[in-house]
C-alpha cells in the first residue's frame, strides 16, 4: 500500500437503484488526517453514496471507481471494507432482536481485527468509551437497536466507532433527530476520533452539527453530484442561502 | 437484492456425535409386526397387573380401529411400515445404580452422549432407557428422604400400582388419537415422578432415550404428578443411529399439576433422520398451578407433537415455548394446545421454527376458553424463519372463544433473513457466515434463554455459531 | 327435488345456447360424483353442510309475479347509479355512459370462452366444487357486468339484487363482473332478502366472479343482508393479475346461517387486494368466512381486515388462509382478525392459516378475541360519557373501520344507523 495513496479516493462514480440514477458523477479524495462535510437536500444521493462506499446490495455501480488506500474496493465484501478500516455510522441503524449489544460488539471487534478479543481487553475497552458517551452498561444487554430512542441509536453508533477504531469513519445524518445534549455528546465522541491518522466524512443536511465539528472541506451536493466545495465558510453560505442557488450551476455544468 | 452465499450449520455433524450404533445385544427381542399375541406377551414379561393388560388390549384395539389424522403429512406418514417395526426389545442387563454395572456398549453410548458427566454436573437424577427398557437409574438420596419418588414407569407400576392406576391414562385417554392408543398398548420404560406436597427440587431430573437397533419402535410413558406447592424440572433428551430403514417413536407424557406446583418439562428432541416421532403431551394444571413445556425439535423425519396444558383450576398458568429447526426432508409439525376452563387461568405460546433446505416447519395450535373460563387470557406468537427458497412454513393456529371476558391474541410472522440485518452486521466486520449465524441466534434468543444454562449452551453447539467465549 | 328436468325447464325459459345448457347438465353430474365436504377438513368443521344441501328438501324458486313489495328498493339512496334485479328481471337500470349490464344468457352469447373457463371448476378445492357445481347447473339469477377498458367511473354503481325468499326454495345468483385495462369501477352489490313470513328456510347458493384486467382497479363492496330464515353458500372468486388492484369488502347483516368462501388469486407481478370483512351477529346467526389471499406471482401484496361484533348467542368463524407459491418472492401478505363478544353466549373461532413456500417474503397474521375494552370505556367516562354511551360508542368505533371502506356515504349512513338500532345495551346484560 502505498503511503502516498489518498485515504479514499472517489473518482466519476455513477450508481443506479433499480433502474433510478441516482449518482451521476461523484468525485472526492479524502486524505488522512481530513474531515470532509457533504451537506445536501433530501434526496440528493448523500446516502447512497454512504451506502455504496460500504457496499449496500441494493446499489448498482454502473461507472467510476472507489480506491481505499489505493485499493479498488469494488470487489471486497461488506465486512472486508469494515476489516480493512472503513465505518459507516448508519442515519437509521437496524434494530438486530434478540441480539446483546455486547455479543454484537465482540463479534465485531473479532470481525475488524480477524482474531479473539480477550475478555478483559473488550470489557475494558468497552467501558472507557461507555463512561465518555455517557452511555449505561446495562445498554450492553439490550438488544442491537431494538427499541433504542433515536439519540440512544446514535450513541451506539459512535460507541461502535470508538471501539472499531476506523482509519475512515463516514458518519451518514448522525446529528438527525438529537436534542441539544445528545448532540454534544455525539460531536465530542466524533471530535475525540480527529486524528493525524484518520479520514472523516461527515454528511448532513443541516449545518447544525458544523457548529460543533468544524470540518477541513465541505462539498455540496445536488442531484446526484457534486456541485461545489470549498472552506468551512461555504456552510454558512449555504445557511444563508439554501441549496436551490446550487442547482443552476448543476444544471449549466451538465 | 443479491441472495446470501454463506450458509448456516444446523446439526449438521449428527451422523458423527450421535448417528453412531453399537452391536444390537439383546435378551429378548420381539418378532417385527404388532398383534394381541405381542401385547399379551410384553404384559406377561412385564408381570403386570390385569387393569394394565386391559388397557393395554384396549388400546391395541383403539389403534386398530382409529383413522390416520387426515390433516397430517400423508406423504410422511404413510411410509411408516408398521407392520416392519419391532415394537419391543429387551436390552441385555438389568437396570443398574452405577454406571459400571451397565453393560460396556451401553455404557460406551451413554458416555459419549455425556450423560454421566452431565449427572455429575447439575442433575438431581438420571435415567437412562436403551432401546424399550431402562437400564440405568439414581436419583439423589437426599431426595429420596424426602419422599420423592423417581422410577421407571415399569418399577413404578410394580412399587406404586395405587398411585399408576389412580392417574394412568386420566390425562390422555387411549382414545385421544390413534398414536397414544399404539403407545397404551405396547409402552414399555419412560418416567414415573411424584413430588410431595411442598418439596421443592432444586436440580433438574432427566431421562435419556437412546434407539440403537434397526426397525425400532420406542414407546416410553411418562407420568409425573406434583402434589400440592411442590416444584419439579425435568429434561428429556433424544437421539439414534442415522440408518437408511425407519425407526418409530411414539410416547405419551401425563403430568399433573396438583394446587399451586410447578412443572417444567424440558425436551430437547435430536432424533435421527430416519425416526418418526409422533408423541402425545399433555397436562392437566390444577388451581394456582403453573405447567411450562419447553420443547426443542431439531431431529427426526417427521415430528408430530402438540403439548398441551388443561387449566382446570382457578389462576392455572400453562406456557409452551418451543423452537423447530427442520433440515432437509425434514418436517417439523408441532405446536401446542391451551384449554382454559376455570376463570382467571392464562397461557403463553411462543414458537420459532426455522426451515432449511426443503425442511418444511408446520405450528398448529389451539386456544379454547371454555364457558365460564372469564377473565382467561391467552397470547400466541409464532416466527417462522426461511434459510432457502425450496423451505417452506405452514401456521395452523386455531382459536375458540366461548367466554366474553377473555383477552386471546395471536400474532405470526413469515421472514427471511433480512438483507438490512446482513448488511450492518458486515458493515461492522463480521463474515457473512457469522452475520447470518448471528441473526439465527438473534431469532432463537427467547428459546435459550428459559432453558437450563446447560441445554442452552448444547443447543447453541448444535447450531454451531460459534460464539464461544463471547460476552452476554 | 333437483334433476336434469328442472335444468330443462330454466333451459327453456332463458333461452340460453344448447352448449349453457350442456354445461349446466355436466356440472349436475360432477355434483352427483363428489362427496359432501366432511367435518375432518378444517374450514368445514363447525359448519353443518346438511343445512346447505338444498337436493332433498328444497325446490327451485319460482316467479311469484308479484314485485309490488320491490318497490320501495327502488329509490336511489343518493347520487349513485342504481340497478334493481329480482326474478331475473331488471325493475331499475340506470343510464351508464359506459360499459354493459346485461344478463348470463348475453354473456353466453358474446364471450362464450369466459363463461366456459367460469365454469371449467380451475382452482377449486372438491369441497366448494361440490357446492359450486350446484349453482353452475341451477343458476337463474344472472348477472353479467363488463366494464370495458380505459374507462373511469367515479360514481359508485350500485346493483340491488333482490333475493325472494320463498319458504324451502332454492335461489342460484350468479354474477359476473370483468373490469378493463386501466379501468376504475366502483360497484356496490347488495343481496337483500325479501322475507316471506314464514318459518321454513330459504337457501341461496350464490356464485360470484371478479375478473380484473391487468391494471385495472375495482373497489367491491357486497352486502349480505338476507332474512332471518335464510341460510346462504357464496363462492367468490377474484382473478387480480399483473398491476391490478382490488379492494374487497364483504359485510354481513342478515341470514341465520351464512358459509362464504371468499378468495383473491393475485396472479401478476404487482397486483394488490384488500379485504375487508365485518360481521354484525345477532341472535343464533351463524356466520363462517372463509378467505384465500392467493399469491402466484413475485412482487405481489395483499392486507386483509376481518371485523366480527357479536351479540345475543351469534357465533362467528373465521378461517383466513395467505398462500404464497414457490415462485411468489418478494410478497406482502397480511391479514387481521379482530372478534368483539358483547354478550356471554356469543362465540368466535378463528384459524389465521398461513402456508410459505417462498422465502423472499413478508408475511404477518394478528387475531384477537375479547370483550369491550375496559380502558376505552373508562377514558370515555372520564370526558363524561354515561357508560351506556361509552359502550356503544366503542362498538361503533370498533366497526367504523370496516364500515368507513363503503365507498357510498348514504350507504355508510345506513349501515351506522341500522348496527346501532340492533345494537342491544351492554350494562343490561350480566357482566
Amino acid at each position: 500500500m502505498s503511503n502516498q495513496a489518498p485515504l479514499l479516493e472517489i473518482k466519476d462514480l455513477h450508481v443506479s437503484v433499480e433502474d433510478k440514477k441516482i449518482l451521476k458523477g461523484v468525485d472526492l479524495t479524502i486524505n488522512q488526517g481530513e474531515v470532509h462535510a457533504i451537506m445536501g437536500p433530501n434526496g440528493s444521493g448523500k446516502s447512497t453514496l454512504s451506502f455504496c462506499l460500504m457496499g449496500h446490495p441494493r446499489y448498482t455501480i454502473t461507472q467510476g471507481t472507489m480506491l481505499y488506500k489505493g485499493q479498488d474496493i469494488q470487489e471486497l465484501e461488506t465486512n472486508e471494507r469494515a476489516a480493512a478500516g472503513m465505518f459507516l455510522a448508519f442515519q437509521y441503524p437496524t434494530a438486530i432482536p434478540g441480539v446483546t449489544v455486547a455479543n454484537f460488539l465482540r463479534a465485531a471487534m473479532k470481525g475488524v481485527r480477524g482474531e479473539e478479543v480477550p475478555v478483559r481487553e473488550f470489557r475494558n475497552t468497552v467501558k472507557q468509551h461507555l463512561k465518555s458517551l455517557g452511555i449505561k452498561q446495562s445498554f450492553m444487554n439490550r438488544y442491537v437497536n431494538d427499541g433504542f430512542s433515536g439519540g440512544e441509536k446514535k450513541r451506539i453508533e459512535i460507541l461502535q466507532m470508538s471501539v472499531l477504531n476506523p482509519a475512515l469513519a463516514i458518519l451518514d445524518e448522525t446529528d438527525s433527530g438529537l436534542d441539544i445534549d445528545a448532540l454534544k455528546t455525539v460531536s465530542e465522541g466524533i471530535n475525540a476520533l480527529r486524528g493525524e491518522e484518520r479520514g472523516m466524512l461527515l454528511i448532513t443536511h443541516y449545518q447544525r452539527l458544523l457548529n460543533y465539528v468544524s470540518p477541513d472541506f465541505i462539498h455540496v451536493m445536488v442531484d446526484g453530484r457534486i456541485a461545489r466545495s470549498g472552506g468551512p465558510e461555504l456552510a454558512l453560505e449555504l445557511e444563508s442561502k439554501g441549496y436551490e442557488e446550487f442547482r443552476p450551476a448543476t444544471e449549466a455544468k451538465a | 437484492m443479491t441472495r446470501p452465499k454463506a450458509d448456516v450449520n444446523i446439526n449438521d455433524d449428527y451422523d458423527k456425535l450421535y448417528g453412531f450404533h453399537m452391536p444390537e445385544r439383546s435378551a429378548f427381542k420381539s418378532r417385527p409386526g404388532l398383534s394381541e399375541t405381542l401385547v399379551r406377551e410384553i404384559s406377561h414379561m412385564k408381570k403386570e397387573p390385569e387393569w394394565m393388560l386391559k388397557h393395554r388390549l384396549k388400546g391395541l384395539e383403539l389403534f386398530d380401529a382409529k383413522p390416520m389424522p387426515k390433516w397430517a403429512n400423508m406423504d410422511l406418514l404413510s411410509l411408516i411400515k408398521f407392520d416392519d417395526i419391532y415394537y419391543y426389545l429387551k436390552p441385555e442387563g438389568k437396570q443398574e445404580r452405577d454406571w459400571n454395572d451397565v453393560p460396556e456398549d451401553i455404557k460406551e453410548t451413554f458416555d459419549r452422549l455425556g450423560i454421566p458427566e452431565a449427572e455429575r454436573k447439575f442433575l438431581a437424577g438420571v435415567s437412562a432407557q436403551y432401546e424399550s427398557e431402562s437400564v440405568y437409574h439414581s436419583m439423589e438420596e437426599s431426595l429420596e428422604k424426602q419422599g420423592v419418588i423417581f422410577l421407571d414407569m415399569d418399577s413404578a407400576l410394580r412399587e406404586h400400582p395405587e398411585i399408576v392406576k389412580k392417574y394412568f391414562a386420566t390425562v390422555i385417554p387411549s382414545a385421544d388419537n390413534k398414536f397414544s392408543a399404539l403407545n397404551t398398548s405396547v409402552w414399555s420404560g419412560g418416567s414415573f415422578i411424584y413430588v410431595p406436597k411442598g418439596v421443592k427440587v432444586e436440580m433438574p431430573l432427566q431421562a435419556y432415550f437412546r434407539i440403537n437397533a434397526q426397525n425400532m419402535g420406542q414407546f416410553e410413558r411418562t407420568l409425573i404428578i406434583a402434589d400440592e406447592g411442590s416444584e419439579v424440572t425435568y429434561i428429556e433428551g433424544c437421539t439414534a443411529p442415522s440408518y437408511s430403514s425407519d425407526s418409530l417413536h411414539s410416547a405419551v407424557v401425563e403430568l399433573v399439576a396438583l394446587p399451586n406446583s410447578t412443572i417444567r418439562y424440558v425436551t430437547i428432541q435430536n432424533w435421527s433422520k430416519n425416526v418418526y416421532n409422533l408423541v402425545t403431551k399433555r397436562a392437566v394444571a390444577h388451581a394456582g398451578a403453573t405447567v411450562q413445556w419447553i420443547d426443542g425439535n431439531l431431529g427426526s423425519r417427521l415430528t408430530m407433537k402438540y403439548p398441551g396444558v388443561y387449566m382446570v383450576g382457578e389462576g392455572a398458568h400453562g406456557e409452551v415455548l418451543s423452537i423447530a429447526f427442520a433440515g432437509d426432508g425434514q418436517h417439523q409439525d408441532a405446536g401446542a394446545k391451551m384449554v382454559h376452563a376455570a376463570p382467571n387461568t392464562t397461557s403463553r405460546i411462543t414458537s420459532k421454527s426455522i426451515s432449511k433446505g426443503t425442511g418444511r416447519t408446520t405450528y398448529r395450535g389451539l386456544v379454547k376458553t371454555y364457558p365460564g373460563a372469564t377473565n382467561a387470557k391467552s397470547q400466541v406468537v409464532c416466527d417462522a424463519l426461511m434459510l432457502n427458497k425450496e423451505s417452506r412454513s405452514d401456521t395452523y393456529p386455531t382459536m375458540e372463544i366461548d367466554e366474553k371476558k377473555v383477552e386471546i391474541g395471536h400474532e405470526a410472522s413469515v421472514s427471511k433473513i433480512g438483507d438490512e440485518q446482513l448488511f450492518y452486521l458486515m458493515s461492522r466486520g463480521l463474515s457473512e457466515q457469522d452475520a447470518m449465524s448471528m441473526i439465527v441466534n438473534g431469532f432463537i434468543e427467547p428459546f435459550v434463554k428459559e432453558i437450563p444454562m446447560e441445554y442452552a449452551v448444547e443447543l447453541n453447539r448444535l447450531i454451531q455459531l460459534e460464539m464461544e467465549g463471547s460476552v452476554g | 327435488m333437483y334433476s336434469p328436468e328442472v335444468i330443462q325447464t330454466l333451459a327453456k325459459e332463458s333461452q340460453e345456447p344448447s352448449w349453457v345448457t350442456q354445461l349446466r347438465e355436466a356440472a349436475f353430474t360432477k355434483h352427483q360424483t363428489l362427496p359432501w365436504p366432511h367435518s375432518s377438513d378444517d374450514i368445514w368443521r363447525r359448519t353443518d353442510v346438511a343445512l346447505l344441501d338444498p337436493t332433498e328438501n328444497f325446490s327451485p324458486a319460482i316467479s311469484s309475479g308479484n314485485n309490488a313489495s320491490f318497490e320501495k328498493f327502488t329509490q336511489p339512496l343518493g347520487d349513485e347509479r342504481l340497478f334493481v334485479r329480482a326474478h331475473n328481471q331488471w325493475l331499475t337500470q340506470a343510464d351508464i355512459p359506459a360499459g354493459k349490464i346485461s344478463n348470463l344468457t348475453e354473456l353466453a352469447q358474446a364471450e362464450p370462452d369466459l363463461l366456459k373457463r367460469i365454469f371449467s371448476g380451475e382452482g377449486m378445492t372438491e369441497a366448494e366444487a361440490k357446492l359450486a357445481t350446484l349453482n353452475e347447473a341451477f343458476h337463474q339469477e344472472g348477472v353479467f357486468i363488463d366494464f370495458p377498458r380505459d374507462t373511469v367511473d367515479e360514481t359508485p354503481w350500485r346493483l340491488v339484487q333482490l333475493i325472494d325468499e320463498q319458504p324451502n326454495r332454492t335461489s342460484f345468483p350468479m354474477t359476473v363482473i370483468r373490469v378493463g385495462t386501466g379501468s376504475k369501477l366502483t360497484l356496490i352489490d347488495e343481496y337483500i332478502g325479501v322475507s316471506a313470513e314464514s318459518d321454513q328456510p330459504h337457501l341461496v347458493h350464490g356464485r360470484i366472479e371478479l375478473i380484473l384486467e391487468p391494471g385495472a382497479q375495482l373497489h367491491y363492496v357486497r352486502v349480505q343482508n338476507l332474512g332471518k330464515q335464510t341460510r346462504e353458500f357464496l363462492l367468490q372468486r377474484a382473478e387480480v393479475p399483473q398491476d391490478a388492484t382490488l379492494t374487497l369488502a364483504n359485510l354481513n347483516l342478515g341470514a341465520s346461517l351464512s358459509k362464504a368462501h371468499l378468495g383473491a388469486e393475485l396472479s401478476g407481478a404487482g397486483a394488490s387486494s384488500k379485504i375487508y370483512g365485518f360481521v354484525f351477529g345477532s341472535e343464533g346467526q351463524h356466520i363462517d368466512q372463509h378467505t384465500l389471499q392467493d399469491h402466484q406471482a413475485p412482487h405481489t401484496s395483499s392486507d386483509l381486515k376481518f371485523k366480527a361484533a357479536l351479540q345475543d348467542k351469534s357465533r362467528m368463524i373465521f378461517t383466513g388462509l395467505i398462500r404464497i407459491a414457490a415462485q411468489a418472492q418478494h410478497t406482502e401478505a397480511f391479514q387481521e382478525n379482530r372478534n368483539l363478544l358483547l354478550t356471554d353466549k356469543a362465540r368466535a373461532e378463528t384459524i389465521p392459516m398461513l402456508e410459505i413456500l417462498a422465502d423472499d417474503v413478508q408475511c404477518k397474521h394478528a387475531a384477537s378475541t375479547g370483550p369491550v375494552d375496559d380502558e376505552q370505556v373508562f377514558y370515555l367516562m372520564c370526558r363524561g360519557m354515561s357508560r351506556r354511551a361509552a359502550e356503544r360508542l366503542v362498538v361503533m368505533g370498533f366497526i367504523e373501520e370496516v364500515v368507513e371502506q363503503v365507498p357510498f356515504e348514504p350507504l355508510r349512513d345506513l349501515l351506522r344507523q341500522r348496527i346501532e338500532g340492533e345494537l342491544h345495551d351492554l350494562s343490561t346484560s350480566p357482566a
